[in-house]
């Protein structure tokens, strides 16, 4: 779907605030993968993620009227998203019961495989070009899990949805210090989470120093 | 400052990974660090790499839309009209979600069983306020027209009739003063005598009261007592009902 323009999304907006839902739902499509993807990469489960993706478009076209128009929307959006899904995050750690749904139908962590069949680079041995397999992503998926919450939100907001700082400082509703420390340490400690599988990671890693990378 | 006597943290290797403006000016002595202090280029090629991962992750794959049905309509007073942290506390759907699947009823029941003992206890109350209404003011009217009647029965323990009579004239012609156990039968003898006692509005009363809980109905301060402790017991009653359905929906984050 293309990127709404800014003003059509704000016309839709207002139509939303007045209460119209075929307009909040042209909303919806536009934001549900982001909104879906956050929520799945906070709780690890497909189907809980989908329940609490609901909930929040219901929650938010509830609050529409609360959106002050300047601020993004989407981060707004996932301040809703974000919250409900670690509330629920919060609920499933007191009921650990539930939180086994999240090993079932998986692969035991301990089938290593050689480094080759785990990750491909792309022709020009780029990082950004991994191809993960689904054995990596699971202990990516685990690591990010065993984040503290806000760490956690500030990764998978930054670095896997790609939000700015300024829109994750409104979207968890704190400063953009806290932001950058929060980011930094999460990423710390997925470093070290995942250097105990390393002989999981790809071989075909470089360092460069004069390597941007955005 | 010189960066280069101490290697950088986490933060500052953190910034060399995003590209913020914030950071622009210091990116370049970041960066110039990195040039001569291998282990700053060991922990920032770490972190590098789990960006990296972190990028190349899959968006999963949308089960199904999530777009409300057309007829999708909220009741004027579900719009929210305040900025608010209420829309943590819109959560009675979330929480109920997991459970609803297998108990559709249980919320529902819940909701109406608070709201019953919400009325129980305020009925409860409201019993308890008129109880001591009715003590205290039997209790005042007494000790205007009866601080006789408190002295006359102790001296009527002395053998006296006088000033019984200015009370219960029946009570003394009914019993024959004696010594000790004028108090007691005077009290119980002028209880049942009501229906007789046509000048004694303090005495003249319904039919007798039964006793609850070690409250005496028949005497102002049994009723006070009772009325008190039926206050006290609705009103804890009620307010903690209603806690409880407002701490259902009561997150935080």
């Amino acid at each position: 779907m293309d990127k709404l323009a800014r003003d059509e999304e704000e016309k839709l907006i207002a139509r939303s605030q007045h209460g119209d839902v075929g307009a909040f739902n042209q909303l919806i499509e536009h934001y549900q993968p982001i909104m879906y993807g956050t929520v799945y990469r906070l709780l690890g489960d497909y189907d809980v993620a989908a329940d609490v993706t609901q909930d929040a478009f219901i929650s938010a076209f509830k609050a529409i009227r609360t959106y002050r128009g300047g601020a993004s929307f989407r981060a707004w959006l996932l301040r809703i998203g974000s919250n409900l899904a670690c509330d629920h995050w919060r609920r499933v750690q007191r009921h650990p019961t539930t939180s086994l749904e999240i090993f079932t139908n998986e692969d035991t962590p301990h089938a290593f495989g050689t480094l080759d069949t785990l990750a491909l680079t792309g022709p020009e041995g780029n990082p950004e070009e991994y191809m993960l397999t689904q054995e990596l992503q699971e202990i990516i998926q685990r690591g990010l899990e065993e984040l503290p919450l806000e760490q956690r939100t500030v990764i998978v907001l930054c670095d896997i949805e790609g939000l700015s700082y300024e829109e994750i400082a409104q979207a968890m509703q704190t400063t953009l210090g806290t932001v950058r420390s929060r980011i930094s340490r999460g990423r710390a400690r997925l470093r070290t989470y995942l250097q105990q599988h390393k002989e999981l990671l790809p071989r075909n890693y470089r360092l460069t120093n004069s390597h941007n990378d955005g | 400052m010189s960066q280069f006597d101490q290697h950088l943290t986490i933060e500052q290797l953190s910034t060399l990974l995003d590209d913020q403006p914030y950071a622009a000016a210091q990116v370049g002595t970041y960066r110039a660090h990195l040039q001569t202090c291998e282990p700053c280029q060991s922990e920032f090629a770490e972190l590098r790499q789990t960006v990296s991962l972190l990028r190349a992750l899959p968006q999963p794959a949308l089960p199904r839309s999530f777009v409300l049905p057309a007829d999708f309509s909220l009741a004027p007073d579900e719009l929210e009209n305040e900025p608010t942290q209420t829309i943590a506390s819109d959560i009675p759907r979330p929480i109920a979600l997991a459970h609803r699947r297998r108990h559709p009823s249980n919320p529902e029941r819940r909701r109406t069983l608070w709201a019953t003992m919400r009325i129980v206890s305020s009925l409860v109350a409201t019993i308890g306020l008129f109880l001591s209404l009715s003590g205290l003011l039997s209790g005042i009217a007494s000790i205007h027209l009866g601080g006789t009647a408190t002295s006359a029965s102790s001296t009527a323990n002395n053998g006296t009739g006088k000033n019984g009579a200015l009370i219960t004239p029946e009570a003394t012609k009914a019993t024959p003063v004696t010594s000790s156990h004028n108090q007691p039968a005077i009290s119980t003898q002028s209880n049942t005598i009501p229906p007789r006692a046509s000048s004694n509005p303090v005495k003249s009363s319904p039919p007798p009261w039964p006793t609850i809980l070690l409250f005496d109905l028949n005497t102002s301060g049994g009723r006070f007592g009772l009325g008190i402790l039926l206050v006290v017991l609705g009103s804890m009653g009620f307010s903690l009902f209603k806690q409880r359905t407002r701490s259902r929906s009561h997150t935080h984050n």
